[in-house]
C-alpha cells in the first residue's frame, strides 16, 4: 500500500512539474509573441500616418488631373457654344428655282 | 486751251461719279449674289436646271450634317460626351441624311419640272435641315457637353470636400469660399438642365411647319437655359482651377 501511494505522489509531483514548465513555456512564448506585436503596432501607427499623407497627396493629384480635364472640356463647351451661335435658321429660306 | 482743261475736268468729275456709283452697286449686290448662288430661276420646262438646283440644296445640307457628325465623333473620342449621347445624335443625323438621299434619288430621276420642284420643296418642308435639325442637334450636342461636365464636377465634390477638410488653417477659409461657390454653381447648372431637356421634344419639323413663331420661342428658351448652364459651368471650372492652384502651392 505504501508502494502504491508513494508512486501516486511521485506521479502527481511529476505532473505538477510538467504543468508548471509547460505554463512557463507558454507564458514565455506569449510574451515573445506580444513584443513583436507591440512593435508591429508601432510601425502600423507610422504606416497609418504615411498612408493618410499618401491619401491626401493622391487626392490633391486627382484634383490637379481633374482640373486639367475640366479645362479641356471647357474648350469643347466654348466650341459647341460657338457652333450654336452659327446655326441660325435663316439659311433655310425656302427659295425655289 | 482753257476750254480743253474745262472739258477734261468735267470728264474726270463724271468719270469719278460713275466709278463711285459702280462701286456702290457692286458692294450692294455682291453679298446677295454670294449668299444666294442657288437663287437661280429655271425655265418652266428646264427639268435639268431644277434638278441641279435641288442637288446643290441637298449637297449643302449633307455637308452640314457630316460636319455635325464629325463634331459629335470628336467629342465622343475625347469623352466629353457619353457613347449613349453620341449614338442618339448619330442616329438622328443618319435619319436626316437618309431622308436627303431618298429625295435626291427621286429628284434625279424626275422628268417633269413640276415633280422636280415638288422634290425641292420637300427638302425644305419635310426635312428642315437648316431650320430645325442643325439648330436643334447643335444645341443638343452643346447640352450633352454641359451635362457630362456637370456630372464630372458633381463627382469631384467629395474629393474637394476632403481636400478642404484636411488643409492647413491659414488658407482653409479661402478654399471653403471657393468650394461653396463651386457647389452653388454646379447646383444652378443642374437645375437648368431639366428645363433645357424638356424643350427638345417640341423642336420638330411638324411644330416648325405648324407655328414658326412658337418654334422660335422654344429655340430661344432653350438657348437661354443652355447659356445659363454654360455660365455656371465656367464659374465652377474657374473655382476648381483656383482650388487646384492653391493645393498645388503647398
Amino acid at each position: 500500500m505504501n508502494w502504491i501511494s508513494r508512486t501516486r505522489r511521485w506521479s502527481i509531483l511529476v505532473l505538477v512539474t510538467l504543468l508548471l514548465v509547460l505554463s512557463l513555456t507558454v507564458a514565455a512564448c506569449g510574451q515573445a509573441a506580444s513584443q513583436p506585436s507591440s512593435s508591429n503596432n508601432s510601425s502600423s501607427g507610422n504606416y497609418s500616418t504615411s498612408q493618410q499623407s499618401t491619401s491626401q497627396d493622391d487626392n490633391s493629384t486627382q484634383i490637379q488631373n481633374a482640373d486639367q480635364d475640366v479645362q479641356s472640356q471647357i474648350q469643347s463647351l466654348d466650341k459647341t457654344q460657338n457652333d450654336v451661335m452659327n446655326s441660325g435658321s435663316t439659311q433655310d429660306n425656302g427659295q425655289m428655282p | 486751251m482753257t476750254k480743253l482743261f474745262t472739258t477734261i475736268r468735267h470728264f474726270s468729275q463724271r468719270f469719278a461719279l460713275l466709278a463711285a456709283l459702280a462701286l456702290i452697286s457692286l458692294f450692294a449686290t455682291a453679298p446677295a449674289a454670294m449668299a444666294a448662288p442657288s437663287a437661280q430661276k429655271c425655265a418652266p420646262t428646264d427639268v435639268k436646271c431644277v434638278i441641279a438646283f435641288g442637288d446643290k440644296l441637298i449637297a449643302d445640307r449633307q455637308t452640314a450634317l457630316d460636319k455635325l457628325a464629325d463634331n459629335v465623333t470628336a467629342l465622343q473620342q475625347k469623352h466629353h460626351i457619353s457613347d449613349a449621347q453620341a449614338d442618339a445624335l448619330h442616329t438622328d443625323i443618319k435619319a436626316n441624311r437618309d431622308g436627303l438621299t431618298d429625295i435626291k434619288t427621286k429628284l434625279d430621276a424626275e422628268t417633269s419640272t413640276q415633280a422636280a420642284r415638288q422634290d425641292v420643296k420637300n427638302v425644305y418642308e419635310q426635312l428642315r435641315i437648316f431650320a430645325v435639325v442643325i439648330p436643334r442637334d447643335t444645341r443638343h450636342l452643346h447640352l450633352d457637353v454641359e451635362v457630362t461636365l456637370a456630372d464630372k464636377l458633381r463627382d469631384l465634390e467629395q474629393h474637394l470636400q476632403q481636400a478642404v477638410n484636411n488643409d492647413k488653417d491659414d488658407r482653409k477659409a479661402k478654399l471653403t469660399d471657393l468650394f461653396n461657390d463651386y457647389k452653388a454653381a454646379v447646383a444652378d447648372a443642374e437645375s437648368q438642365v431639366d428645363t433645357a431637356q424638356a424643350i427638345f421634344p417640341m423642336l420638330t419639323v411638324a411644330n416648325f411647319n405648324a407655328n414658326h413663331t412658337a418654334f422660335d420661342a422654344d429655340l430661344h428658351n432653350l438657348s437661354s437655359a443652355e447659356q445659363k448652364i454654360h455660365t455656371d459651368l465656367h464659374k465652377a471650372a474657374s473655382d476648381l482651377h483656383q482650388i487646384a492652384q492653391l493645393l498645388k502651392s503647398k
